[in-house]
């Protein structure tokens, strides 16, 4: 995709982009944050057991890897809402 | 032919095409520092996204990670977080430190902090620590090579032979090629090690235990200590929280500053090539959960092997698999340990030349150049006897390497992001750092709460460069400004012309 693709109509007002991926770079920042807590002591302790099995894995093992999923889906959530904004400028 | 002599001639195959890969690549890129260290900053989205996973994937994943689950259980688990939080950062830090090494000709990360802290102590402090860590993570990488060969030849070719083989065909290439061979035979070999671990780790449980699920009914019958963080420690013992989580964060803050893996934000072509290789990074993370399969599969298997390190290729042959898949491991696990060891032996040379040499001796491009290839060869050489002596875990070699790389986090986020830092607060820091690293490193026994001596160095490191920056004059401010600020380029500008 490219900017001339963008209707302007469509695109809001570059303010309003430059805003939205700011508040997309805070929020994922807040996102690593809490996953920086959630896998290691104290907030992996309450996940660090066996039971209930995911997909045959044991929980903890599961939890770890949703993490890592979830920051795929969180670090591409940031970028289209960032290039955007960037196509916009 | 006998069983050992037809997997070695598939992993000698295998060789022959890497070299060859190799060879044609390096033809590609010009005569000069800028082709050999940065590639002509001309890789596009493919390269870097294999270049980066391959280089990170090492023999540390392939071996060591299945090593310590079989050996250690959820221990091992600590891997599977730091990865993806530890290059997170990249996405923000990387396009601003690539456009300030566009603007300034920067190709490694302590031009980039010299640059704005102008020193050449804190230039030599980079290049020796960055050497001091490069060779225990070459070790291990010349240790995986060695394992590989000697386990599936049964030991017909020896571990010295083995490691000496793989690691002179990655001479070969490195040496003709620098980086553009480095490149693109990590496209290659990310490839095939990523196809070989999930080909693996799916049907190794699948033919001994029936499914990952029911392995795992059997492992939390008989030994459920294993799959519960922070697992267990060496000798069998439970490990503490605060050595299970400081691995963590010690990882976390060392990933980035890996001096090999920082220069790739100099190679990239642009920004957002750089954030893209960053989203798809999480993909190459889950290919450690194949290989963790393997190392689990290994727990309630009758047979053991001489070291856990071992494991991996000890449940290959005892799975009766044809001598062509056998072959294909060890081409998977070769893959993992040269496309990490050739961009940590190209990356330690270059550092050493750049940043070691180059601020206090004049030297033309060529003789540069020559200084570089004459080094992989010395730190290759002096890594491979380290390596057949040594006795550590492949995980321990890695670990320790990574305390002495989080001592350059504070400098580079200060060079970054805080314009009240001074190059006195910087190089007090460093050394503050350092030392405290090497102290805690030489007596564990000492750490508070177990935790890692990286982490302990980090935060003196941090103190002391917070309360010596403070004490000292700033920087003037447009100076500092050039580098927090780190402006956009002209074609970003031109764009927004239109407003």
């Amino acid at each position: 995709m490219n900017a001339i693709a963008r209707s302007p109509s469509t695109a809001g007002t570059p303010k309003e982009g430059d805003m939205r991926a700011a508040v997309a770079g805070r929020l994922a920042i807040a996102f690593f944050s809490v996953q920086t807590i959630a896998v290691v002591y104290p907030g992996l302790v309450p996940f660090s057991r066996i039971e209930p099995r995911v997909l045959g894995l044991p929980f903890s093992m599961a939890w770890l890897t949703f993490w890592i999923v979830a920051s795929a889906l969180v670090l591409w959530g940031v970028s289209v809402v960032e290039g955007r904004s960037r196509r916009e400028d | 032919m006998e069983r050992w002599q037809a997997v070695a001639a598939v992993v000698f195959g295998y060789l022959l095409v890497t070299l060859a890969v190799g060879l044609l690549a390096g033809r590609r890129v010009s005569e000069s520092v800028a082709g050999y260290v940065a590639a002509d900053r001309q890789f596009g989205l493919i390269t870097m996204y294999f270049i980066t996973g391959a280089t990170i994937f090492s023999a540390f994943a392939f071996l060591g990670g299945p090593g310590w689950v079989y050996s250690r259980g959820a221990a091992a688990f600590y891997i599977l977080s730091y990865g993806v939080l530890g290059i997170a950062p990249l996405y923000f830090l990387g396009p601003k430190a690539g456009r300030l090494g566009r603007r300034f000709g920067y190709v490694t990360q302590a031009q980039l902090v010299a640059g704005r802290f102008p020193s050449r102590a804190i230039s030599l402090l980079f290049a020796l620590i960055s050497v001091a860590a490069f060779v225990p993570y070459v070790m291990l990488q010349m240790s995986g090579a060695g394992i590989v060969f000697s386990a599936v030849t049964n030991g017909h070719v020896s571990f010295e032979l083995g490691a000496a083989v793989a690691y002179g065909v990655v001479l070969l290439y490195v040496l003709a090629g620098g980086v553009a061979a480095v490149g693109w035979t990590n496209v290659f070999q990310g490839v095939v090690m990523m196809v070989i671990a999930w080909a693996l780790g799916l049907y190794i449980p699948t033919r001994l235990y029936g499914g990952i699920g029911p392995m795992f009914d059997r492992i939390a019958e008989v030994r459920p200590e294993l799959l519960v963080p922070p697992g267990l420690d060496a000798d069998g013992s439970p490990w503490s929280w605060g050595a299970y989580s400081s691995a963590v964060l010690s990882s976390v803050l060392g990933f980035l500053m890996w001096p090999h893996l920082f220069m790739k934000v100099f190679t990239s072509r642009d920004d957002d090539t750089l954030r893209r290789t960053v989203i798809l990074f999480p993909t190459f993370q889950l290919f450690l959960l194949p290989l963790f399969f393997v190392g689990f599969a290994g727990v309630l298997f009758p047979s053991a092997p001489e070291q856990p390190d071992w494991i991996m290729p000890h449940m290959i042959l005892s799975s009766g698999l044809p001598a062509l898949v056998v072959g294909l491991f060890c081409a998977g696990a070769l893959a993992a340990s040269m496309s990490t060891g050739d961009g940590l032996l190209h990356g330690a040379a270059s550092i050493a030349v750049e940043d070691g040499l180059a601020p206090f001796v004049t030297l033309t491009d060529r003789q540069r150049r020559i200084l570089m290839r004459g080094l992989v060869i010395a730190l290759g050489t002096l890594a491979y006897f380290l390596a057949i002596v040594q006795k550590q875990s492949l995980v321990w070699l890695l670990l320790t390497a990574y305390g002495l790389v989080d001592q350059f986090a504070p400098p580079v986020y200060a060079a970054l992001f805080w314009r009240r830092a001074t190059t006195k607060g910087v190089l007090a820091g460093l050394v503050a750092g350092i030392v405290t690293n090497i102290f805690f490193l030489l007596r564990p026994e000492l750490r508070p709460l177990e935790i890692h001596e990286g982490i302990l160095g980090v935060i003196v490191n941090t103190a002391v460069l917070i309360v010596v920056s403070l004490a000292t004059a700033p920087q003037p401010k447009e100076h500092a400004d050039a580098f927090v600020s780190a402006p956009e380029e002209p074609r970003a500008a031109f764009a927004g012309v239109g407003r």
